[in-house]
Parts: structure tokens; sequence; C-alpha cells
């Protein structure tokens, strides 16, 4: 290689690995597993201006998906076909939650999100129904995902 | 051992370091796919907080009625800081399978705003109203009632239709967060 007539010449890889690896080592720091419930192709969110930055503090969130026909949509694939179904479903879910951050060891109060993600051509009265078998499950807070717009001006 | 090892790479005839290089450079290369198919950048989601309501509350969301087992009223003088007013914005939705003027099933038919002194809804847009028109006089009349004397103790309460979107629903919930109204109760949805 330094010679200049030498034919035997290697690229160098080392730069081209050195490159290789911060790539690896960003995608590694920037990834973000994300449960199928969590991220539902299906549904098409509504857009909103006041809307605030998820919290991925918090993790204890029970998600229900909503598709256009109204239909509640969950990881487990079970028939949320009624009110009550989806009451029994959220409280099964919210009591899971409750045990196993007991065992993790938390002692305070334990509070269980419920994170509707509607799709925006679903009826209002679908979505009502839904946040209504939460509270007679005993949820307290509630969170609608939309997509975040910034006020155009 | 080590040393060993060190001297004889040092002194012998060079380690042919493409030969230890390119299966790393192929798991490299594989982990890197891996990464790229599995990124997901979910920077633009939100969410909007609140609040779940007795179910009790929810339906009768609006002015505060007495209840039935109660003898005697509340003294209202008590702590007149802490009473709140509740307006009520009304939305009235087309009708399913039904079309109402360039407006198709789902989407909002009228905006009334109805305050609690009045008898009357005060209507913001109807049918013939483009939604943004309607949304920015709804916003308009918001931001004058929180200027006001009582703004600071009014909440508001969305009395939506069933067949209403929910996209069209979160556009209304959006006007009346814009208009700094920290309070806002969803109602049980009107009709069948």
């Amino acid at each position: 290689m330094h010679g200049g007539g030498d034919s035997n010449a290697e690229p160098n890889l080392i730069p081209l690995l050195d490159l290789v690896f911060q790539l690896i080592m960003f995608f590694m720091i920037t990834v973000n597993f994300v449960r199928v419930d969590q991220l539902n192709e299906e549904v098409a969110l509504p857009v909103a201006q006041a809307a605030v930055p998820m919290d991925q503090a918090a993790d204890n969130w029970v998600f229900l998906n909503m598709s256009k026909a109204g239909k509640l949509l969950v990881s487990t694939g079970d028939d949320l076909s009624t009110p009550g179904k989806v009451r029994l479903y959220v409280e099964r879910e919210k009591l899971a939650l409750v045990r196993e951050a007991r065992e993790r060891g938390e002692t305070k109060d334990i509070k269980v999100v419920i994170v509707l993600r509607a799709h925006k051509d679903a009826r209002y009265k679908d979505v009502w129904e839904a946040l209504d078998s939460c509270t007679k499950a005993g949820y307290q807070r509630w969170q609608l995902r939309v997509l975040y717009q910034p006020p155009s001006s | 051992m080590m040393g060993q090892r060190k001297r004889h790479i040092e002194e012998g005839e060079g380690v042919a370091l493409g030969m230890v290089i390119t299966p790393m450079l192929d798991m490299s290369f594989q982990l890197m796919a891996f990464f790229i198919m599995t990124y997901h950048p979910s920077a633009l989601e939100a969410h909007i907080d609140g609040k779940l309501m007795p179910p009790a509350k929810v339906a009768s969301a609006g002015p505060a009625s007495p209840k039935k087992d109660e003898k005697e009223p509340p003294p209202v003088d008590e702590d007149p800081e802490k009473a709140k007013m509740t307006i009520r914005v009304m939305v009235k939705a087309v009708a399913k399978g039904k079309k109402e003027g360039k407006k198709g099933e789902g989407e909002p038919s009228q905006i009334q705003l109805k305050l609690p002194e009045k008898t009357e809804a005060q209507t913001i847009s109807d049918t013939d109203t483009p939604l943004d028109v309607g949304l920015k006089r709804l916003k308009e009349e918001l931001l004058k009632i929180r200027k006001g004397p009582d703004g600071d103790r009014t909440n508001i309460t969305i009395d939506a239709d069933a067949d209403l979107k929910y996209g069209y629903f979160i556009m209304v919930q959006d006007t009346c967060k814009a208009a700094k109204f920290p309070n806002i109760g969803f109602a049980a949805p009107i009709g069948p």
C-alpha cells in the first residue's frame, strides 16, 4: 500500500468498523421497545395542540386501544364487546399491576392509570362508555393519547 | 502466557487484521440492521390527562344540584371563593348515515354555549359554519368568560352527541384548553 506499486492492497476496515459501532451505540441508546398494545398501527390518533409529552416515569398503566368501529383492542385478545367485560378486564389488570408493584417492594399508594388510544373516527359514545367502565372499576385517572401538533402561530 | 502472546504478536510476522475484522463486521452489520428495523421514534405522541369522576357526577355534570337526602341546602356564603361555576359547551353532531349541508356523519353540526345564569344556550356555530370558524368563535367566547370576574372559578363541561366523532370531540376539548380553562369535564353522551 505504501509502495504505490504493490498490488496486494487491502481496504482499511477499521474506520468502517468504528462507524458501525457508533451507529449501533446510537440505536441501542435510543431503542424503545414497546408492547403491542402501546403501539397499535390500526389506531389513527386525533390531533391536539394542548397535549403534554408522555410521562415515561409512571409504569402502572393499562392500555386500551379503540378501533374506528369503537371496538376495544387489547394485546391479550380478550373479548371486550360489552361494558361489563371491559370492567372485568380493567379490574383484573389493575389487580395484577398492584400485585406486581407490591412484589417489587412498593409500599406507597399505587396509582394505576388507564391509557386510552382511540381512533379519531370512533364515536364519542364508545369512548365515554369505555371511560365509564373504568370509573366503575375504580380507576381515578386516565390519559387520552393524541398526536401532538404544535400551534401554527 | 499473556506476555508470551504479546511478544509473539510483536515479534512475529504480524496479524492479518482483515481476517479478524470481517466476522466482527458481519455481526455488527446484523446488529445495526436489527436496531434500524426496530427503531421507532414516538416523540409525537402525547396525552391529555384527566380525572375520572364517579358515574353519578359525570351524568349530572353542570350546575351542582342539592342532594335529595339533604334536609338543608349547604350554606352558600361559607366560602364563596371556592364556589365554582360550570359552563356547558354543547356539541351536536350529524347523525349516523345522514348529511347536513356539507357536513357528513359524526361532524359537529352545531356548537352552543350555555352559561349557568342564562336559560337559553348561545349558538356559536351551525351547519353552515365551517368547523375552524366555529372553533375560533368558541375560543373567543371562552376567552371573554375566562377574563371576566368569575373566570378563575369557572369549569367547563362538554356535552357531546353520542354520534360525534372522537377526533372532533378532542378538537373542541383542545379549544377549551386553549382558552386556559384548567378543568374540563366530559358529560354523558346525548342521544342513543
